[in-house]
């Protein structure tokens, strides 16, 4: 598996990064594979909840956590972003 | 020896709805009395479930034992350790796996499966301790507040009465059961008034929207203006609501306003502390006076305020300043300077810079509340560090270890040195201006 961001996954660290102030990370220090929330990258679940809602405004989608491959999507970046993609294309 | 119900609802009536299963008053009872069969005399339980109705579940059966309640500011492994030691003789009741955990623990699954047939409402003694409740969470050593099962069941009713829930009201609560805010509404409220819980915990906006259609008119939810404001940003479509129940941090009045058009809801505001419990309320979007619970007297000296009422063992000082506008209704003028608030968990901000400044390779640093903008407070506390040879992401790394995440400080700025005084005081007035300085540089 790549450890280089795709061009997707950059926009959604760029979101990430703007969405929650996180101004001491730049996008492209987001790894694809490494652990999002209550890792190194500091991230909560109140993050978890505002970049939520950052994504349903930039996409149109609504991330939901009531099924266990749901909640499994928050992984890491890359987890997150297939979820979002899959997410569009049933819209 | 004086004595008090656990419950007073009917047995027929609905108490919770696990999934779309109902839970009667007595299906409830029946759990609580199977689990506390598996629990020993006396113990003092620390109860990490997951799911509403086995916490809930789990609280009642430490009561129904003799045993009390153990709940934790939050569920660090540190945290859960320290309070293990410190009650040796505590079992845990946990409806997951815990990983790395060796010490006995009990799930409540089985038991809760197989509930007998309650003979009547156990009567519990008023002076029983049937909780304690431990506060900050910003080092190993919290604050210990006992409650006895006299507070617990008195404060039920008062909250009862002042918040005046509608009849037969279905509440959803996004906010945990452990603390004293999600304690008081989603545990305890249906053991006492007409209402029905929800065991559901949604987290995302639009889980919060589909557990809300599930639940039939009149609905409730309980929450915190962090989620709240989640669900006004959404525009996503809610179904109608009758009440809204906020506490834990301050509920800006244009987000009230905004609730209420998007919702039909009246959203009212619930101030409080882990202490007194619910103390005084108002309706965020049309008045700025909190309206205190009869039950309360506030006297004011020359340190602050002091709450005193009958149901709780001693007078209790508040954390924040208050303005009287009469002998019951108040403005809240903030909090000392010093004890933050952050998602209804507390710290002193000396003990997390205290944190920060144990880390190796830390030469001098600060953990601050940053100052309000015009969208409210800022969500989250910020720090400036002088550390040559770390990263950001090593001190983040470090302060993860020992601070709950909700106290974790972004931003978190590399600085090389703070703007001290000749004392070595850090006045906030230069602290700020400097903080202003280096945000606005890149990187």
């Amino acid at each position: 598996m790549s450890t280089e961001q795709s061009p997707q996954e950059r926009e959604l660290a760029e979101l990430i990064v703007s969405s929650l102030n996180l101004d001491d990370l730049s996008p492209e220090e987001i790894e694809p594979e490494k652990q999002l929330f209550g890792g190194e990258y500091g991230l909560d679940s109140i993050d978890a909840l505002e970049l939520a809602v950052a994504v349903s405004k930039q996409y149109g989608v609504q991330l939901k956590a009531d099924d266990e491959r749901n909640r499994h999507a928050f992984a890491n970046l890359r987890s997150l972003n297939q979820h979002v993609q899959s997410l569009r294309e049933q819209e | 020896m004086t004595s008090l119900p656990l419950i007073r609802r009917s047995f027929a009536e609905l108490v919770m709805l696990h999934g779309r299963e109902p839970i009667s008053a007595g299906g409830f009872l029946a759990r609580a009395e199977a689990l506390a069969r598996e629990l020993p005399e006396g113990a003092p339980v620390l109860n990490l479930c997951q799911d509403r109705l086995a916490f809930s579940a789990g609280f009642a059966a430490a009561i129904l034992s003799g045993g009390y309640n153990l709940l934790p500011a939050n569920r660090l492994e540190a945290t859960i350790d320290a309070l293990r030691n410190a009650f040796p003789a505590s079992i845990v009741i946990s409806d997951r796996p815990l990983a790395g955990f060796s010490g006995r623990v009990v799930d409540p699954t089985a038991a809760m499966a197989r509930p007998g047939t309650p003979s009547g409402v156990p009567a519990i003694a008023a002076d029983q301790l049937a909780a304690v409740v431990f506060t900050s969470g910003s080092t190993g050593q919290a604050s210990r507040i006992d409650k006895s099962w006299r507070t617990l069941h008195d404060s039920s009713l008062i909250n009862l009465a002042q918040l005046d829930p509608p009849a037969g009201a279905r509440i959803l609560a996004t906010v945990p059961p452990q603390h004293m805010w999600g304690l008081e509404t989603s545990v305890l409220m249906p053991w006492f008034g007409t209402v029905t819980v929800s065991s559901a915990r949604p987290f995302f906006v639009a889980d919060i929207c589909r557990a809300l259609e599930d639940l039939e008119e009149p609905r409730v939810l309980v929450s915190t203006p962090v989620h709240l404001r989640a669900l006004a940003e959404s525009n996503l479509e809610l179904p109608t609501i009758e009440r809204i129940y906020s506490a834990t941090a301050p509920l800006s009045r244009s987000l009230a306003r905004h609730l209420e058009q998007q919702t039909g809801a009246q959203v009212v505001e619930v101030y409080g502390c882990s202490e007194t419990g619910c103390l005084a309320r108002r309706q965020t979007a049309r008045v700025s006076d909190w309206q205190l619970f009869d039950a309360f007297e506030l006297t004011p000296d020359a340190r602050g305020v002091v709450a005193r009422a009958d149901h709780l063992d001693g007078p209790v000082r508040l954390m924040d300043h208050l303005e009287f506008r009469s002998r019951d209704s108040f403005r809240l003028l903030g909090r000392h300077s010093d004890l933050i608030n952050i998602a209804g968990k507390r710290a002193s901000l000396a003990e997390l810079t205290g944190i920060l400044l144990d880390i190796p390779g830390v030469i001098d640093g600060v953990i601050f509340q940053p100052p309000e903008t015009d969208a409210g407070p800022a969500p989250r506390l910020a720090a400036l560090v002088v550390a040559p040879n770390l990263a950001p992401a090593d001190i983040r790394q470090a302060l993860g270890r020992r601070i709950d995440p909700a106290f974790m400080p972004r931003p978190l700025k590399l600085v090389e040195s703070l703007p001290r005084a000749e004392t070595g005081k850090l006045p906030r007035q230069s602290l700020l201006q400097f903080f202003a300085r280096t945000c606005r540089q890149p990187g």
